[in-house]
């Protein structure tokens, strides 16, 4: 039923909820699935840092350790497993990979729906996708 | 994983596909499918009936033929369900539904989601932030 999963994660209790229930339904349905985190580019000071080190100092570091957490997490439940991290605004960062590999699925926690706070993850989500999104409970 | 699942439905096109998407969910999943669909009562007057005939009059609604029709659709998919006609707003009948079923899933439609609606307050919306379970807004529309 669902091809192309897409879930947002960061490295909150409420994204790893999303993340399972993400990969039990990729692992239900056969299809594949893209962990998509966002982060904030680090502000670049490299002046203090020799030359020798410039290409070493990775904003997305953590973002990619994570998502390499994350995507192991998928393999042990034999789920095909793509990750993406991007600069920028969580909610964008989602709906934007979504578009690109035209995914049937978002999955997102439902952390801050309750509050209606304008400009929530998943409330911002679900008002913009195009395809299917699952807002699992999490709080 | 998600074994009680709420499904809300009227007889419009775009609920007639949130409901095929969803027996296809619970097919996948392996759960048991409520179908929710909420009405207003019509004033029936039977106070100049007889007897015998105001019992048949109260059962013949609308509401219990669309869902007698989704129950349909489900056996032929192999999926169980069981129907609930209820007396209330559509956002409060899936809500109250989902409670006393114990759901752990609400499917909606993303019908109102987006355009001049969203700031008023859809369904999909209002289920999406009150629901105690997780939701699926499926595209409708």
């Amino acid at each position: 039923m669902f091809d192309t999963v897409v879930v947002g994660a960061d490295d909150s209790a409420t994204a790893a909820k999303a993340v399972d229930a993400a990969i039990e339904l990729a692992a239900l349905s056969g299809g594949t699935l893209h962990i998509v985190t966002a982060y904030k580019p680090a502000a670049r000071s490299s002046s203090g840092v020799p030359d020798e080190f410039a290409g070493s100092v990775q904003p997305d570091s953590h973002a990619q350790s994570l998502l390499a957490d994350l995507a192991s997490r998928a393999r042990a439940a034999s789920v095909h497993v793509e990750t993406h991290a991007h600069d920028g605004d969580p909610a964008e960062a989602i709906t934007s990979t979504a578009d690109r590999v035209g995914a049937d699925l978002i999955v997102v926690g439902s952390r801050g729906m309750q509050r209606r706070v304008l400009g929530s993850v998943p409330h911002s989500v679900a008002h913009g996708a195009g395809c299917a999104v699952l807002v699992v409970k999490t709080d | 994983m998600y074994n009680v699942i709420v499904v809300g439905a009227d007889d419009s096109p775009t609920a007639l596909e949130a409901v095929r998407q969803a027996i296809g969910f619970a097919k996948m999943s392996g759960g048991t499918l409520h179908f929710v669909t909420a009405y207003k009562p019509k004033p029936v007057d039977t106070s100049d009936m007889p007897d015998e005939f105001r019992y048949s009059m109260a059962s013949t609604h609308e509401a219990d033929v669309l869902l007698r029709r989704l129950t349909d659709l489900a056996r032929a998919e192999g999926v169980d369900s069981e129907v609930h006609a209820v007396t209330s707003d559509p956002a409060d009948a899936l809500i109250t539904v989902a409670d006393r079923e114990g759901a752990d899933l609400i499917v909606v439609g993303n019908k109102g989601m987006k355009g001049a609606r969203r700031v008023l307050g859809s369904v999909p919306n209002s289920v999406a932030h009150r629901a105690a379970c997780s939701v699926l807004i499926l595209p409708t529309t």
